[in-house]
């Protein structure tokens, strides 16, 4: 008998065919396709789920990238460029007279020795305050500014209603202390927009202020220091006349 | 949909009517489905159910055998063949077709039942499974009863048989595997499944033919 015949004995295999009839129970046969049936809908559940979650996945980083690319855009060059302005102004307000309150300076010597760019910002009371009715003392608003130097408290949404509230309590007090160089120069400092180069610049004042009493006094002024040579000094009192005198056309006035 | 799997399952092809009319091995029928069979599996691993049903139709019933017989036991049987379907659903995402698809099914159920046992430390195989009897209509009774007693010679021979080589013999009838997959499935080199399967056939043909030698 050769090796082949040896596994495949015709003889055993029918014996064997013979004596295993036994099938699957039923109820076993049930079981296994309902779990196959089971399983293979949560496999196309599953299908979609890992797409999506990767989708998901994708759009939160997305958003998270772009809300920080828009904070970095938007609003950190302005706490820089605000804390240099910020420091400047410490330097200012150390050089100027005693008159300055002492409690602005208790609150600016953290800001001082921060090392990272602190921002200035102005509470939410304290520019209310600076908003309110003009006080007795002219440096009232300077001394109701309030300097926070903590940057984890600074919010977007409160930054935007400082600046706004800001502009308006600069608006006040320059309309009120029109001569008060140091309380507008500490107001101007305290801003935390591009609006803080013109009171900045306002600092140095090259026309008098009775000459900036009404828009076209102010012109004139601005016309003697052009014809003086001080072109630059006339752009910048050009800049203060159209921003309190917004209607104001050049135009008209040089005709 | 059942009825239809089934009948898709055990539809004769035109190559299998040849292999019907003459003395066939207990695998035939699943041989000559089985081109189909990872083609199922892929379309099953798509979420076509029906793909499974029909897959499963085709081989539940040998891998329940050769199940049982491993073990010698129904409830082993049940536990072990629920574990075997359970990873082939399991791995419907992960198959692929680079062998034949039986070889693959028997080789998860050969893994199943080796776990089992380990798991199982007490499993004996000592019960001896009650051959069921068909009695052809034309048979006498004598003729019947020799049959039944071979048939119960049988299973006990298989039962004492060593479990590597109950495994080739079972591989080969049920499965309808080869040599080399034989030695695929169990693990072994080439030759090593070769006599496993040699020495449980000539054992078994012993087995049916001791009265007659003692006659």
């Amino acid at each position: 008998m050769t090796t082949e015949s040896n596994h495949n004995d015709l003889r055993v295999s029918e014996a064997y065919r013979g004596l295993a009839t036994e099938t699957t129970p039923p109820e076993l046969d049930r079981k296994i396709l309902a779990m196959a049936a089971g399983k293979s809908r949560y496999g196309l559940a599953r299908a979609w789920i890992r797409p999506v979650a990767w989708a998901a996945t994708i759009g939160l980083s997305l958003a998270i990238v772009l809300e920080i690319s828009q904070l970095t855009n938007g609003t950190t060059p302005q706490f820089d460029a605000d804390s240099v302005e910020a420091l400047e102004e410490v330097s200012i307000l150390e050089e100027a007279p005693a008159r300055e309150n002492d409690e602005i300076r208790l609150q600016r010597e953290p800001a001082e020795r921060t090392d990272a760019p602190a921002p200035a910002r102005l509470s939410m009371p304290a520019a209310k305050q600076a908003s309110s009715p003009p006080a007795a003392d002219e440096a009232a608003p300077a001394r109701d500014v309030e300097l926070a130097t903590d940057s984890e408290s600074v919010s977007d949404d409160f930054v935007t209603d400082d600046m706004s509230m800001l502009r308006e309590a600069e608006e006040q007090a320059r309309s009120r202390s029109g001569s008060e160089p140091a309380a507008a120069a500490s107001l101007g400092a305290l801003s935390l927009d591009a609006a803080t180069i013109p009171e900045k610049k306002e600092q140095v004042r090259h026309c008098a202020p009775e000459m900036r009493a009404s828009a076209e006094t102010w012109y004139t002024c601005i016309e003697d220091l052009r014809a003086q040579g001080q072109s630059d000094a006339a752009d910048s009192e050009l800049l203060l006349l159209l921003t309190e005198f917004p209607g104001f056309e050049e135009s008209k006035q040089s005709r | 949909m059942a009825a239809n799997a089934q009948s898709l399952a055990s539809a004769p092809s035109p190559g299998n009517a040849a292999l019907c009319s003459q003395p066939t091995l207990a695998y035939a029928q699943a041989m000559a489905h089985t081109p189909d069979d990872s083609a199922l599996m892929l379309r099953y691993g798509d979420g076509d159910t029906q793909a499974f049903e029909v897959l499963y139709r085709r081989h539940n019933d040998a891998i329940y055998r050769y199940l049982l017989r491993l073990s010698g036991h129904r409830d082993s049987a049940d536990d072990i063949f629920q574990d075997v379907w359970g990873k082939i659903v399991k791995a419907r995402e992960s198959y692929r077709p680079t062998a034949k698809f039986t070889t693959f099914l028997y080789r998860v159920a050969h893994n199943c039942f080796i776990d089992y046992v380990r798991r199982n430390k007490r499993h004996s195989m000592n019960t001896v499974l009650e051959p069921e009897l068909h009695s052809d209509p034309g048979e006498s009774l004598e003729m019947a009863t020799e049959r039944c007693l071979a048939r119960e010679r049988l299973e006990i021979a298989l039962q004492t048989l060593p479990d590597e080589q109950r495994d080739a013999f079972l591989l080969h009838e049920e499965g309808g595997l080869s040599v080399d997959q034989i030695a695929t499935v169990t693990g072994c080199n080439r030759e090593t499944a070769k006599s496993r399967l040699r020495y449980a056939v000539a054992k078994l043909r012993n087995a049916i033919d001791e009265p007659a030698e003692r006659t």
